[in-house]
């Protein structure tokens, strides 16, 4: 089973050489150019597949994550496509074609998403990300929830880890009565844990001064022309997608 | 010269109606006095240290190196004094080691790598110098629990709250942690079960019952005795 942590910053390409910052804003600009592109017309869906493609070669995220991100597309964007026989007005040909056309729209931006985005994230590390988000124009409070979000659910899997291994070793995988009742207590138990732990945490923040000025960078990441080239080529490709969306 | 902490007639209660946590707690810790604070599960502890910082409301009075503790002054307290919370883990807030350690300095606007200096040395201190790079939340607990202290013990600061820091390191930590917290000139309160960890740094004991004071003194004796 994947882990979540083995997902942040295990990307090899060379978009590792860019600075975090731009690997955010290139991630950023990449997404919202597929989400822009209207991807039930040919135009659309070869550029939203060529630039899907092209910026999971220049990350280079491990094959098992790659295909991990498309079987989660398909699990998640797939059942649409059992809408097409509700969707269509009419039995005729045309009514289906036009309703199966929406929903591989839907699909083809699911598929896209799921895989720019896990793609971006794989070339960042958790440090990586806070370095990024502290040098954009990100209001600080939204970086420092973001950042705590990331940290905090790597401790959650981490604590869900230790309940499973819990619940193997009293027990609870046998069948029956036995496993179902320990799955209806497990959100009983997991919640209470969950919001006592984020009190803690908050006082912890409290007390460490963590929300009480601007985040400190603990790094120094020079911004170069390589940057500035691939954020332009980012931002190229948004204008690209508003123009063959407005066509 | 102030002490650095002092409490007079501290009450704390969670529920209106009900006995209250602490009652009307009066004592002083002086500039480097080493204070173990004892007592059963549920005698208070926990709470008093997390009140000294201002994360719960109280009567009376608290006073760190002679500030009163209230809303207005809380930051400038947190300041100066080093926390270790009780569940470590809880207050490790960035995904290295290194970052987490050296954060307390870089708001204090030391630069990025005079801070990462620092708090390597602090980290070696501890024990754990070979986990400078690693991401926290793979650390043991115990681990973990020197990663956050090394956190408070970073800044050097005038006074030292520490929430059961010896649960769960290992015999030899807890000797090198005991002989590093004898070294430090901090004024000391540390919350604990584990009496001859008390005894090898605390010169004074602190025992809490049902909310009041119950022994304070020099005698760990006395202590394990009324325990």
């Amino acid at each position: 089973m994947l882990a979540l942590e083995e997902v942040w910053g295990s990307a090899k390409g060379r978009v590792r050489r860019l600075a975090p910052q731009t690997r955010i804003a290139s991630g950023v600009l990449l997404f919202s150019g597929c989400m822009v592109l209207p991807a039930s017309t040919g135009m659309g869906a070869i550029v939203l597949v060529v630039a899907s493609l092209g910026w999971s070669l220049y990350c280079q995220p491990p094959k098992r994550i790659l295909r991990a991100a498309l079987v989660l597309g398909l699990m998640l964007f797939s059942p649409y496509f059992l809408l097409i026989p509700v969707m269509a007005e009419q039995l005729s040909l045309s009514a289906f074609s036009a309703a199966a056309r929406v929903v591989a729209g839907i699909f083809a931006h699911g598929m896209a998403g799921m895989v720019v985005s896990i793609t971006t994230v794989t070339s960042l590390t958790v440090s990586d990300l806070r370095e990024g988000l502290l040098r954009l124009p990100v209001p600080s409070l939204v970086a420092v929830i973001v950042l705590q979000i990331v940290h905090q659910s790597l401790v959650l899997v981490e604590e869900t880890r230790r309940i499973a291994s819990a619940m193997s070793v009293r027990g609870a995988c046998g069948r029956g009565m036995t496993a179902f009742r320990v799955l209806v207590s497990l959100p009983q138990v997991w919640l209470p844990r969950v919001i006592q732990r984020a009190e803690r945490v908050a006082a912890a923040m409290d007390v460490r001064g963590y929300c009480a000025q601007d985040l400190p960078s603990f790094e120094n990441h020079r911004v170069g022309t390589r940057d500035g080239g691939v954020v332009v080529m980012g931002m190229g490709f948004l204008i690209l997608a508003i123009m063959i969306r407005i066509q | 010269m102030c002490d650095a902490l002092g409490y007079d007639r501290v009450t704390v209660g969670f529920q209106p109606q009900g006995p209250p946590v602490l009652d009307s707690l009066c004592f002083q810790v002086g500039q480097s006095e080493r204070v173990a604070l004892v007592g059963l599960n549920g005698s208070g502890k926990t709470t008093l240290l997390m009140a000294t910082v201002g994360l719960l409301e109280h009567q009376g009075t608290i006073r760190v190196c002679g500030q009163v503790v209230e809303p207005k002054s809380v930051e400038s307290i947190r300041a100066r004094v080093g926390f270790l919370f009780n569940v470590p883990e809880d207050q490790l807030l960035f995904p290295k080691v290194v970052d987490d350690t050296a954060f307390a300095l870089l708001r204090r606007g030391m630069s990025a790598a005079q801070a990462k200096e620092k708090a390597r040395d602090v980290l070696e201190r501890l024990g754990i110098g070979h986990l400078v790079d690693h991401p926290v939340h793979v650390l043991s607990h115990g681990q973990k629990q020197r990663v956050a202290l090394a956190g408070a013990l970073v800044t050097q600061p005038p006074v030292l709250l520490l929430d059961e820091p010896s649960a769960a390191l290992d015999p030899r930590a807890k000797r090198n942690l005991a002989q590093l917290l004898r070294d430090q000139q901090a004024a000391l309160l540390v919350a604990t079960h584990d009496l001859s960890f008390a005894e090898a740094i605390c010169t004074r004991y602190v025992l809490l019952e049902g909310g009041h004071i119950e022994y304070d003194g020099a005698e760990v004796s006395e202590v394990r005795r009324r325990l």
